[in-house]
């Protein structure tokens, strides 16, 4: 991030212009899909639910009125939070665009960040395919940043989260294999599901095995995930189909992300150099019957702070779409 | 101007430890053709030709090697399991390489007892390995000071900075000297192949074989000469 303070950036001149014409073109990509832009406040005062004890690493702020808020740490449970309170029945397609505010993931990452982003809500099963209109959309986003390549991952962390269920895993031992998968480290398995004895330790194993491998047909729990497996395919091929030939669709079996958050197939745009994903979403359809209403929802969100940052460290990724 | 690296066909940056866990790892690469070429002819280089052609080699400290991998600067790198723990850079850990074996500890005088020691009002410990430290101490419920030390640990509860130490052991020499020993094992440590994500995403299948290679090279040597106990 182009800044003398890291974690709350100034921004000055060219990558304010560059923000603000990324940040347009987003829109306007989204606009022409059909989604119209909601602004849910900067401060969230809701810091009770569940989901935001999950998810939301806020900053803390004394509100004015003797009590604590938070600056807004993630577009997608704002959006929640507002569409709940105010919709009976929700606009199908909202986008947004604006900073969050989050604890850093890494040293280097700014706590202030700007994100644009999208939702797709079926407040009922009206048969439309949301989750085919998100990654066709979704494929248009490297084209209108500018980028010149890069990789599309795909991942669904019902693999690994519906074999540790089959088993009876929970708490720590799962934590640790989740961790263990997160980080490729095979080596780690055994010890984090020590003690389950020697059946489902040797499937579960053999489950990380075939997944760091690239082989989910070999696991022991291959029929079932068979579905999920199904889902990662329908997805690759709508971005095979979309995708500029410059950016590349990788499956990646062991991919955890969001493991207690998405609930389908997961998408995460990557490019050469970048520190972390600069897009990604999916299918969370547990987030709003949490908060009392039987919808389901997907979307995704575009990491303008990396790009950012990106494009600062190799401005030869977006040739041709230079702000 | 860009912080990005400098147009050269080596397109993997390899980061190896600086001390002795890069002394051993460098033996352990001998016909890898992924050891570092040095040239007395320019002895202060700190970045080296390999005998891969896409690969470059340069020397790093633990903690800083873990930050040019999260960053995608090296794009892959050995380090131990300690500094590992001790950082929140996101990096894949693909290996146990089965080398650099030893256990972070916690030493107290000789002839103390670990339930003495712990029953210490105001418990001190110095370490370096503050997160480790902290994350044995909520294991075990107990809370105590940690003081923050880099070097020369061993001395700390001599001169009465602290009343024992959490540190890395391996033979236990340096402990004895220091009239030490060892009260707990709070972890075991080794060697760890660690990859830059993206990069790993990106161009897998070269990577993968490259991994493997020093996987391959690092088991064959453990297994014919084990490290001292």
């Amino acid at each position: 991030m182009p800044t003398h303070r890291p974690l709350f950036p100034d921004l000055l001149f060219e990558p304010a212009k560059r923000l603000r014409a990324w940040e347009a073109r987003l829109m306007g990509l989204f606009a022409d899909a059909g989604y119209a832009e909601l602004r849910p406040s900067l401060v969230s005062r809701k810091l009770t639910t569940g989901t935001h004890a999950t998810l939301g690493r806020e900053k803390l702020v004394l509100d004015g009125e003797g009590g604590v808020s938070a600056l807004r740490s993630d577009f997608t449970l704002a959006l929640a939070d507002l569409l709940v309170v105010r919709y009976a029945d929700p606009p199908r397609r909202v986008s947004y665009a604006g900073p969050v505010f989050r604890e850093p993931c890494g040293a280097w990452e700014p706590t202030e960040r700007f994100e644009v982003g999208c939702e797709h809500t079926q407040p009922h099963d009206d048969g439309e395919d949301a989750d085919r209109a998100l990654c066709t959309l979704l494929a248009r986003v490297p084209e209108a940043l500018g980028l010149s390549g890069g990789t599309m991952k795909l991942g669904h962390a019902d693999l690994v989260r519906r074999p540790l269920a089959d088993e009876g895993v929970s708490g720590a031992r799962r934590d640790a294999y989740v961790r263990a998968l997160s980080v490729r480290a095979l080596h780690a398995v055994p010890a984090a599901i020590e003690g389950l004895g020697d059946g489902p330790e040797a499937r579960l194993l053999a489950h990380a095995r075939a997944l760091l491998d690239d082989a989910p047909e070999t696991s022991p729990y291959a029929s079932l995930v068979r579905d999920d497996l199904e889902a990662i395919e329908r997805a690759a091929s709508v971005f095979r189909e979309a995708l500029p030939e410059t950016v590349s669709v990788r499956r990646d079996y062991a991919d955890v992300t969001g493991i207690d958050f998405y609930t389908g197939p997961t998408f995460a745009l990557w490019a050469p150099f970048a520190t972390a994903e600069l897009a990604a979403g999916g299918r969370y359809d547990a987030l709003y019957p949490q908060l009392g209403r039987p919808w389901r929802a997907a979307g995704f969100c575009v990491r303008l702070s990396r790009l950012l940052d990106l494009h600062e460290a190799h401005p030869e990724l977006f040739a041709g779409g230079d702000a | 101007m860009s912080a990005g690296p400098q147009k050269d066909e080596r397109r993997f940056v390899f980061a190896l430890p600086k001390g002795r866990l890069g002394e051993t790892l460098e033996q352990r690469l001998g016909g890898t053709g992924l050891a570092p070429i040095t040239s007395k002819e320019n002895p202060r280089a700190l970045t080296f030709p390999t005998g891969d052609p896409r690969v470059l080699a340069v020397w790093l400290k633990g903690r800083d090697l873990l930050r040019y991998v999260a960053r995608g600067a090296a794009t892959f790198g050995v380090v131990g399991s300690d500094a590992l723990r001790e950082c929140d850079d996101d990096v894949l850990e693909l290996a146990d390489l089965g080398f650099g074996r030893c256990t972070l500890c916690l030493a107290g005088k000789k002839g103390q007892r670990l339930d003495e020691l712990l029953a210490t009002p105001h418990l001190r410990l110095a370490t370096k390995f503050s997160r480790a430290c902290a994350a044995w101490l909520d294991r075990m419920g107990i809370t105590a000071e940690l003081v923050p030390i880099e070097s020369s640990v061993e001395i700390a509860p001599r001169l009465g900075l602290a009343h024992a130490i959490v540190d890395l052991v391996q033979s236990g020499d340096t402990l004895r000297d220091n009239d030490l020993e060892v009260l707990a094992t709070i972890d075991d440590v080794s060697a760890r192949l660690v990859m830059n994500r993206g990069a790993f995403l990106t161009d897998r299948e070269a990577l993968r074989a490259i991994a493997a290679r020093i996987v391959e090279a690092c088991r064959t040597s453990s297994q014919s000469s084990r490290p001292k106990a």
